[in-house]
């Protein structure tokens, strides 16, 4: 099984990498190097799964020993994951749960979500020797450096995953400030990480770990939260949770004039707005196609809608897979809410939308 | 020479329905067997690849070096037609695979992917056998019907085809310039040199590759890698020739004029890619040499469908075609390839036009 790194290829080709095909040819190399050693590559990182752990009833933790192409990351990154399965090349972009120590393993923290999809299948398949695609480490969601005295963490469910790092980097480095951790979970036996949390308290002296369980007590609403932690304006605060938790949260924040104090990581693509509003028409430059981006879709949506195939990855703006180069028109980045309207620019079209008539390279 | 099949409205649809029907339980069972087929092939193309230009290039011997010409004829065979036509029409897009993607696909040939997709995707694949639209039919150049206007030119159609036959990539790279639109003076010289850009660029990688690059690298072995080369590149020419003039070309395939194809329904789309392509029967390995155009009607009907499912599913095809009374034109490689042949000398003298029987009719 070839398992190509979720990577996107870069678009320029030098004129002497052309001129000497094949023997300039990744893949082809890539396929040898493959055949000769799994874990080998000229340039895609590739891991081994080495180890399985059970976390909860529905999470498991991969322990993956990476390829020398891995370049470390910084506690609070994610990376995506890349499988094959039945034939299709899937990606989903995981937190890394462990701090970077050199040499060690990478763990990735996986809960099961309903409809199928790659954390089913890894769930029902991945055992050790398992090889996986894996991107390099990305992300902003990282401890401000220098650490922050007192910090705040809400983490929602399996939003607990990049918090662990952290956790584990600040045990490293001995800190010594105040950490106050706000663990939300649906039942107490879903808790994640529990027996690991108590030792790394034995570490950390300024931590303590509140745990909100929302079948017991209810979903905690956002407003509560100040109550709980006493003199939230005083914390920097990193959020990692479902959806809903973290509008609550950054509205709640926002509101309390902390904006500039909080850090969050969102793993789904916000939604493009489904407003009513003049449809746009996409000209699909190589396959000769026209298209239309109606509200409310994507351009990967649409142009999918409309019978092409584009690459895709995590389909939420993080592994550049579906990269395209827009000729021209006016796109927004739903990510970043900016607009462009420069011709020849890249752009993911999992994430943008169109504000005008386009052109694209597809 | 059979005849067309006429179908009544109903009849089209209801073909419609059972061809769209095949397609969609075909597309939903999609998956590892398809992947692994064409990573095989992938992995058995460049293989040979390699054995074939590691012969030529260290070998010393006549016989290393026939070896290695058609171990190398059979990696650009395989290469062209097993994968690289058979991913640019997207077969295996599904896979999610940026190596085989339709998007980014690059062949071993002088064609330019773009030109390709152009021609072939998007003009031969609709206009199949429509005169004056498919400019595949006869590419410009031969005349394979009576309804095609005779010249005294045409006489000498049957070297023009031998030709085309060994410089068959060649006619293939510069199809979509449309050469023919410069000398009829409908295309600039400027739009000429900008249409032929990609093919110019294509060109030059592939020669100094083939002709230049690893002839240098055997040093004073040059010589016998060049020739090898070019061999190579003449066998993979006449046998990808062979196969696509069997496609559409042979005694039964049908042509269509522009107006019996006006506001064509599905059921007349999917009728007339019966119609006006041909299957060639032979063995497993015969198929896949021939990139599954051999199952040419399965492809003209279902074009981005992986191309090994033609073979699984060329039986239900025929037994439909036979409910509705269409011939179903499949025969061996020598029959068909012999009617072409056929077809190239008979047409070469001024058959006459069949407008007054096509009137009555």
């Amino acid at each position: 099984m070839t398992t190509a790194a979720p990577t996107a290829r870069t678009p320029t080709r030098t004129l002497l990498v052309d001129a000497i095909r094949p023997l300039s040819d990744v893949d082809a190399w890539n396929r040898l190097l493959a055949w000769i050693n799994p874990l080998w590559s000229a340039n895609e990182i590739r891991a081994r799964v080495v180890r399985r752990t059970e976390e909860s009833a529905d999470t498991l933790s991969l322990w993956l020993r990476p390829n020398r192409h891995w370049r470390g990351h910084r506690a609070g990154q994610h990376v995506v994951l890349g499988v094959e399965i039945d034939g299709v090349l899937c990606r989903r972009v995981f937190s890394l749960s462990n701090s970077p120590r050199s040499g060690e393993l990478l763990r990735l923290t996986i809960q099961r979500q309903a409809g199928g999809g790659v954390t089913d299948w890894l769930h029902r398949h991945a055992r050790v020797g398992l090889i996986v695609g894996l991107s390099a480490a990305d992300g902003d969601f990282v401890l401000p450096d220098p650490a922050p005295q007192r910090l705040l963490l809400i983490a929602g469910g399996s939003g607990i995953t990049p918090m662990m790092a952290m956790l584990q980097q600040l045990a490293d480095q001995a800190f010594a400030g105040e950490i106050f951790l706000l663990q939300l979970c649906r039942r107490t036996d879903q808790r994640l990480f529990a027996g690991e949390l108590a030792d790394l308290a034995q570490r950390l002296p300024g931590l303590s770990v509140h745990v909100h369980a929302s079948a017991g007590s209810g979903r905690l609403a956002a407003e509560r939260i100040p109550e709980l932690v006493p003199d939230p304006a005083s914390f920097h605060t990193m959020l990692c949770g479902p959806e809903s938790l973290m509008n609550d949260v950054a509205t709640l924040w926002a509101g309390l004039g902390l904006a500039a104090q909080l850090d969050m990581e969102r793993f789904a693509a916000p939604r493009p707005p489904s407003l009513p509003g003049p449809e746009k028409t996409i000209q699909a430059a190589e396959s000769e196609h026209m298209f239309t981006q109606f509200p409310g879709l994507t351009l990967l949506e649409a142009a999918e809608a409309a019978g092409l195939k584009p690459s895709f990855g995590c389909r939420a703006g993080l592994c550049r897979t579906c990269l395209c180069l827009k000729r021209s028109g006016t796109t927004r980045n739903l990510l970043t809410g900016l607009s462009s309207t420069r011709p020849d620019e890249w752009i993911q079209l999992c994430v943008s939308v169109a504000e005008s008539d386009l052109e694209l390279s597809l | 020479m059979t005849h067309k099949t006429q179908l009544t409205a109903e009849q089209l649809d209801s073909l419609a329905g059972e061809l769209d029907a095949l397609r969609t339980e075909v597309t939903a069972s999609l998956g590892e067997r398809d992947a692994r087929h064409i990573r095989r092939m992938v992995r058995r193309a460049q293989g040979s690849a390699i054995a074939g230009r590691g012969l030529l290039m260290f070998g010393f011997d006549p016989i290393s070096w026939v070896v290695g010409v058609f171990a190398l004829a059979h990696a650009k065979i395989l290469e062209n037609m097993e994968i690289g036509h058979n991913v640019m029409h997207g077969q295996y897009d599904w896979m999610n695979d940026p190596s085989l993607s339709s998007q980014t696909y690059d062949w071993d040939i002088v064609c330019a992917r773009e030109h390709w997709i152009n021609s072939h995707n998007v003009e031969h694949h609709n206009h199949t056998n429509i005169l004056g639209k498919d400019h595949d039919y006869g590419y410009g150049m031969l005349r394979l019907t009576r309804e095609q206007r005779w010249s005294p030119a045409t006489l000498l159609q049957p070297l023009w085809y031998l030709l085309l036959a060994i410089y068959f990539q060649w006619g293939v790279a510069i199809h979509d310039i449309k050469l023919g639109r410069f000398f009829k003076g409908r295309m600039s010289r400027k739009e000429l040199k900008q249409r032929s850009r990609p093919f110019v660029r294509k060109a030059t990688r592939q020669l100094f590759k083939d002709y230049v690059f690893f002839p240098a690298l055997a040093f004073w072995q040059w010589p016998r890698v060049l020739l090898g080369n070019l061999c190579a590149n003449l066998i993979r020419n006449l046998w990808t020739n062979a196969i696509i003039f069997c496609g559409h070309f042979t005694e039964d395939a049908q042509t269509f004029s522009r107006s019996e194809t006006k506001n064509e329904t599905r059921g007349q789309w999917y009728l007339r890619q019966i119609q006006g392509s041909s299957n060639l029967e032979g063995g497993r390995w015969f198929h896949v040499l021939s990139g599954h155009l051999s199952h040419q009607i399965e492809h003209h009907l279902f074009p981005d469908m992986p191309a090994p499912r033609y073979a699984e599913i060329a039986p239900r095809v025929r037994e439909i075609c036979q409910r509705y009374g269409i011939h179903y034109n499949s025969a061996g490689f020598w029959s068909q390839y012999f009617s072409v042949l056929k077809r190239i000398f008979v047409h070469a003298w001024p058959t006459r036009r069949r407008t007054a029987v096509a009137n009555a009719a």
